[in-house]
């Protein structure tokens, strides 16, 4: 495969279990398809260098920063935004119900990369000290909360989510 | 009984859309046609413009223009940015032109705008925008530029310093010459920047027929914006449309008016006859966006043997960067809180204002503040080792008690009234946190971790913090036809909930629930006369002026319902959406009901206008001061120079608390702010006036890692002066934060710590200067 | 390094090939040289591209390559563990083998970066990139491993202690890459350690230093390799001491001379020179020392 510069390929994008054609050039950012060629605004840039976590989404199961990697290297993989993480009926995934329980945000510019960092570990947050937690959402930059919202936030959201399993 | 929601943590109503990716900030706004823009920045700290080549750039595919000063000329845009915050104490006042005209004088001055399809081609072109400078000599160090050593960073100046202030209560030299003590201190404080995760942003687009510019702004204050944007674009206020929709934080950084990009997008986007669209990027944020914190101090102080303060007398330079646009703001907030919570009779403060070839500076979460609290809380401390007094006892001996309040301290505040202190518990909350912190027990935890090798030791810091700085800010209040109510305030949220805030107090006013309450803020179609969010004043004063106008339209509405019901107004009261006699809720009428009357304005049955509906002007008649202790437990590790913090304590007073929950938010954001200040985030400059760490890989902001958890202990003294006797929670949080760390480094390796931030690599050199 | 321009940080245009296996990946490079650069985890790379600190006219995607392991392998009859161009940090991080075969990586793997970067990252990729504040290159020379360099031209083998030039700089030229990375089995005996100081939590070192202490006889002997102080990683040995030695006041010694005689710290921000100097020196003894007094590794 090869692409010239400014030359448009189509790409089969699966982004929350859609997959969309996706007319791309070599050089954009996922985090800019994502945004402007999809319009899943939810994924956040802040610094465009890895440095500051706010357009970290998941890709095949891990999180990654979107603005790290070109749209056409991912053909095939799984890509979950923000967009993915409510239930259909519109009810909040139990982070994200954490996060306004706990104070978890308040400009909300992070909150997309903070709740997708934070989904394939906050089952394991119950029983990790705090230091260990902090740890785990280090390179997460949040300018706003100082941060404790989020820890207890991360540590309390599997909870949450055993009380309405346990409610059903 | 009607319900109360001010004082209840009541979840965040702007929650749930930024929790689902659904917020709107300005580059999630998407319009057809939408052209890019990017910058062409100094590279030259300082230099003359000899030559700019934008053949290459305009060779472009996609490129529509590439816009340097020569293009602007005959517009408004052809003239330095104006000085929005003027004082009489400028003497040379130095604004930047929107593209620079033929000297640069800071990196990252905006040189030219390119215009293009996307912003992939707008940075490609902006790539290969080819600028001669000749380079002229810099200056960086504030002692050298205030000095006229280095510089001039203005090349019509022969020095640096732009204005020059002083003030004074008593007679300080003479009650120096006849102290018992006299001591000397110096203090220094180095660069930070707000650093909001969003960047500042940008989205104009001009309407032809209807003759109105829409701009979507990241801004903290819209309104500021529109005014001063108003004689660029040669409109009416009116006719011009901000919109400060969700903003990715401000902290200070986006309250300014104007960045040359703020006038510059809207200017082109007409000019084009499309939108234009302009997002910092962090590189951009780094030299483009203001900074704050340098200033360099000398303390005289006279004390008597029981270390009674009897006179300070405190010298500073400030490092304005390379433009004075808010004037001498940031240094005359200091000047306004050098008494701290202490009596001082007689003070006197004189400082000199200094360009340098760095960014421009201007307020950061706590302006002037930190500095104040730094030079008058470390000279405590020092005065207490002086005079070999305890530190917490020589603040004990001079508080100003509770029974003096309100204390004037004889200072002026900057634009308006006098530092004037409303009210505070300040030796009381002292004890509360020395309890907390644990200060009795503390020399034998010292010498305990001592005899294990470890360094650990207790800062302490008391603090003021200015809230609700007027001149004034404007709600309106209306109660809807469908009995829904509506406020629209003036001002902008960045993150504080103020649509929670404003929920809160309107609903308790109105006896409605909070969810028929809806809330616009930072939209000047909605209002104009208005300031925005800054200096923790928007629950404060936007709140006063809230209850204000919603009280108004209570009145409105008891005295309509009154005539329907043919009772009292005295005895009706709101509730349940409805106006009801107070202990006969059956007998009521519901809001929707008045609404009709109201309009039709039976302004003779005593309400003053038509309309269920007042706005409020409210206007704060004197200071409002928050206060505070913290006290922290350091350790520092003997060998890597690292700072541990094994404990941390805020006892804080911001008077009525609407929503603990957002307060404590505020509270422990502006703690991390603090920590950042004190052994994280600097702007390094070497002495070309490059900044060295230009990225959030060099510039450390912390993260959840470098934060502790922290012990805060709320206390309320009301506000004799706010409306609902609420003061402010935005900047106090970090405002103390580097003083008590500064303190508690001090006592853990025993030699003095006068400048912040510090570092491992700081307290390393410090170290070995006093053979540790 | 180039600074960056202002204003800038969209990659720049390149023309972009994603070949399906390493002869392809040979014949491009082969091609375009110094004109090209690959991608693998582009957790170096993209962020430099972001800011333009490089504009390579052609980047080759090795996300293509088929059949490419994505964990490390055991392999050969030495049992050398062996790492393709498609292992990532998380793969190494996550490691069996890796845990056996190397414990001392999988310590330093604790201290890469966050697990959005070690998601994507390569392990391959990081000993190329070269950085000088990285662990990984470090504990590379440490154990003695080796790289399998190749080209249209052939295959060959270097030492790792021969792989660096420089800061970001191979000894390689320029249409060569490194296919694959190969690491020793450790010895029985071997006990190791890294310590590194960092600004904030798995940030770049400032300072930092991989150990390992092996006995010989009576005797301990001592293996260092520095990272973020110094131009390229280098192994050192101290010579033979006791326990008692390195208990004591022996080791700060020999460390001492080491670091004054054999470091060549730079200057930044976050440290001087002889602040590099001090944490090296203070950083070596503490890694000996918890070398010395941990458990045996592999036993």
């Amino acid at each position: 495969m090869r692409v010239s510069p400014g030359e448009q390929v189509t790409v089969k994008l699966s982004v929350n279990g859609i997959v969309h054609d996706v007319a791309v050039e070599s050089r954009w950012l996922l985090s800019d398809v994502l945004r402007h060629q999809l319009g899943l605004t939810g994924t956040h840039v802040g610094c465009e260098n890895g440095a500051c976590g706010c357009c970290t989404v998941i890709v095949s199961g891990q999180p990654a920063r979107a603005c790290l990697l070109f749209a056409i290297q991912l053909e095939g993989a799984e890509i979950e935004t923000v967009e993915s993480l409510a239930a259909p009926d519109g009810e909040l995934h139990p982070l994200q119900e954490s996060f306004r329980r706990h104070h978890g945000l308040q400009c909300g510019f992070c909150t997309p990369g903070q709740l997708m960092n934070a989904k394939p570990l906050y089952r394991q947050a119950p029983e990790m000290p705090d230091c260990e937690l902090r740890s785990a959402l280090s390179g997460m930059i949040c300018r706003c909360t100082g941060y404790q919202g989020i820890v207890d936030a991360v540590r309390d959201a599997a909870r949450i989510e055993d009380e309405r399993e346990d409610a059903k | 009984m009607t319900t109360s929601f001010v004082g209840s943590s009541i979840q965040r109503r702007e929650d749930d859309r930024l929790l689902r990716g659904e917020g709107t900030f300005v580059d999630d706004i998407a319009m057809d046609n939408t052209l890019h823009a990017a910058f062409v920045r100094s590279e030259a700290a300082h230099a003359l413009i000899t030559g700019i080549d934008v053949t290459r750039a305009l060779e472009i595919d996609g490129v529509v223009a590439v816009l340097t000063y020569d293009d602007l000329a005959g517009t408004p845009l052809a003239a330095p940015l104006r000085v929005s915050q003027p004082h009489p104490a400028i003497r040379h006042a130095r604004t930047p032109y929107p593209l620079a005209r033929d000297e640069v004088h800071h990196v990252g001055q905006p040189i030219a705008m390119v215009v293009a399809r996307d912003r992939y081609i707008a940075e490609d072109a902006a790539a290969v925008v080819h600028v001669d400078y000749q380079h002229l000599p810099v200056a960086v160090d504030l002692v050298g530029a205030a000095r006229g050593e280095d510089g001039p960073a203005h090349s019509d100046m022969d020095g640096n310093v732009y204005a020059s202030l002083s003030e004074h209560v008593g007679d300080v030299d003479a009650v120096l010459a006849k102290a018992e003590h006299v001591f000397e201190y110096d203090l220094r404080y180095e660069r930070a920047a707000g650093t909001p995760l969003e960047g500042r942003g940008l989205l104009a687009t001009f309407d032809e027929l209807g003759g109105r510019m829409r701009l979507w702004d990241s801004t903290q204050a819209p309104m500021m914006v529109c005014h001063g944007l108003a004689p660029l674009l040669g409109l009416e206020p009116e006719q011009i449309e901000v919109i400060s929709p969700d903003v990715g934080g401000g902290f200070g950084t986006k309250a300014f008016q104007l960045y040359p990009e703020e006038a510059l997008v809207p200017w082109a986007a007409r000019w084009l006859g499309a939108p234009l669209k302009w997002i910092e990027d962090r590189k951009e944020a780094f030299v483009g966006s203001n900074q704050l914190r340098s200033q360099v101090t000398h303390v005289k102080v006279a004390v008597d043997g029981e270390g009674h303060l009897l006179a300070l007398d405190v010298r500073y330079l400030h490092d304005n960067g390379a433009f004075c646009q808010f004037g001498i703001l940031v240094p005359s907030v200091t000047a306004s809180e050098l008494s701290g919570q202490y009596r001082i009779p007689n003070l006197r403060f004189s400082f000199d204002a200094v360009y340098t070839n760095t960014t421009q500076c201007s307020p950061y979460r706590g302006s002037g503040q930190p500095y104040a609290t730094f030079v008058v809380e470390r000279m405590m401390d020092w005065v207490a080792r002086d005079l070999g007094i305890d530190r917490a006892e020589i603040r004990r001996r001079n508080f100003i008690p509770p029974q003096g309040m309100p204390y004037d301290t004889g200072l002026s505040f900057p634009h308006g009234n006098r530092s004037v202190y409303d009210s505070g518990q300040y030796p009381a909350q002292f004890e509360t946190l020395l309890e907390a912190i644990g200060y009795d027990g503390f020399a034998a935890e010292k010498a305990a971790a001592a005899a294990e090798g470890r360094r650990i030791g207790l800062g302490l810091t008391c603090y003021v913090d200015v809230g609700g700085t007027g001149p004034y800010e404007s709600t309106k209040v209306t109660v809807l036809p469908d009995g829904s109510v509506s406020v629209v305030a003036a001002t902008s949220d960045t993150g504080q909930g103020h649509e929670t805030m404003y929920s809160q107090l309107v609903a308790d006013q109105l006896g409605v629930p909070m969810e028929r309450v809806r809330v616009t803020t930072g939209d000047s179609r909605r209002t104009q006369y208005g300031f925005g969010t800054w200096g923790s004043r928007t629950a404060a004063v936007g709140g006063s002026s809230a209850v204000q106008a919603a009280a108004t339209v209570a009145t409105k509405a008891k005295a309509i319902a009154a005539r329907l019901l043919e009772v009292d107004a005295g005895d009706l009261e709101l509730a349940d959406g409805a106006v009801r006699v107070k202990g006969a809720a059956h007998v009521a009428v519901p809001l929707t009901e008045l609404v009709i009357p109201a309009r039709f304005g039976r302004t003779s049955g005593g309400e003053s206008s038509p309309g269920l509906t007042a706005a409020s002007y409210w206007s704060p008649s004197a200071m409002i001061f928050s206060s505070g202790a913290h006290g922290v437990v350091v350790e520092i590790d003997p060998e890597t120079y690292d700072l541990n913090i094994l404990r941390y304590v805020i006892a804080h007073d911001c008077g009525k608390v609407i929503n603990p929950m957002l307060v404590r938010g505020q509270v422990l954001g502006g703690f991390a702010h603090g920590i950042a200040d004190a052994f994280y985030e600097r702007r390094h400059y070497d002495n070309a006036g490059q900044l060295l760490n230009q990225n959030l890989m060099g510039y450390l902001v912390p993260f959840a890692s470098e934060i502790p958890q922290v012990e805060v202990r709320h206390m309320e003294s009301s506000s004799p002066v706010s409306i609902h006797g609420v003061k402010g929670a935005g900047e106090a949080g970090s405002v103390p934060v580097p003083t008590a760390i500064a303190s508690a480094i001090e006592d853990a390796l025993g030699f003095p710590i006068d400048a912040m931030p510090q570092s491992p690599l700081t307290l390393f050199e410090l170290a070995q200067r006093h053979g540790r | 390094m180039p600074a960056p321009k202002d204003a800038i940080v969209k990659p720049p245009p390149f023309t972009y090939h994603r070949p399906a296996t390493r002869f392809e990946v040979d014949e491009l490079l082969g091609e375009y040289g110094a004109d090209a650069k690959l991608l693998a985890g582009g957790q170096s790379l993209v962020p430099m591209l972001n800011m333009r600190q490089m504009s390579p006219a052609h980047v080759i995607d090795l996300g293509g390559l088929v059949g490419e392991p994505s964990v490390p392998v055991w392999r050969g009859a030495e049992s050398t563990l062996w790492f393709g161009p498609l292992v990532r940090h998380v793969a190494v991080e996550k490691s069996r083998a890796v845990l056996e075969g190397a414990p001392l990586l999988s310590k330093a793997m604790d201290m890469v970066a966050h697990p959005p970067v070690r998601s994507r990252g390569t392990f391959v990729g990081a000993i190329a990139h070269a950085d000088p504040a990285s662990e990984l290159p470090a504990v590379l020379v440490l154990l003695g491993g080796q790289v399998r360099v190749r080209s249209h031209n052939g295959i060959r083998t270097l030492a790792g202690q021969e792989l660096y030039a420089g800061p970001f700089e191979l000894t390689i030229a320029a249409d060569e890459w490194i296919d694959e990375v190969r690491l020793p089995p450790g010895r029985r005996s071997d006990r190791f350690a890294i310590e590194e100081f960092t600004r904030r939590d798995a940030d770049f070192a400032v300072c930092g230093v991989a150990a390992t202490v092996r006995e010989v006889g009576d005797v301990l002997v001592t293996a260092l390799a520095f990272f973020g102080v110094g131009a390229t990683p280098r192994r050192f040995e101290l010579s033979a001491m006791s326990s008692d030695d390195i208990t004591g006041g022996q080791l700060d010694l020999a460390v001492r001379e080491l670091v004054a005689a054999r470091l060549e710290p730079h200057d930044d921000i976050h440290a001087t020179a002889a602040f590099r100097r001090h944490l090296a020196e203070r950083l070596a003894v503490r890694a000996v020392r918890r070398a010395a007094t941990s458990e045996r590794s592999t036993e």
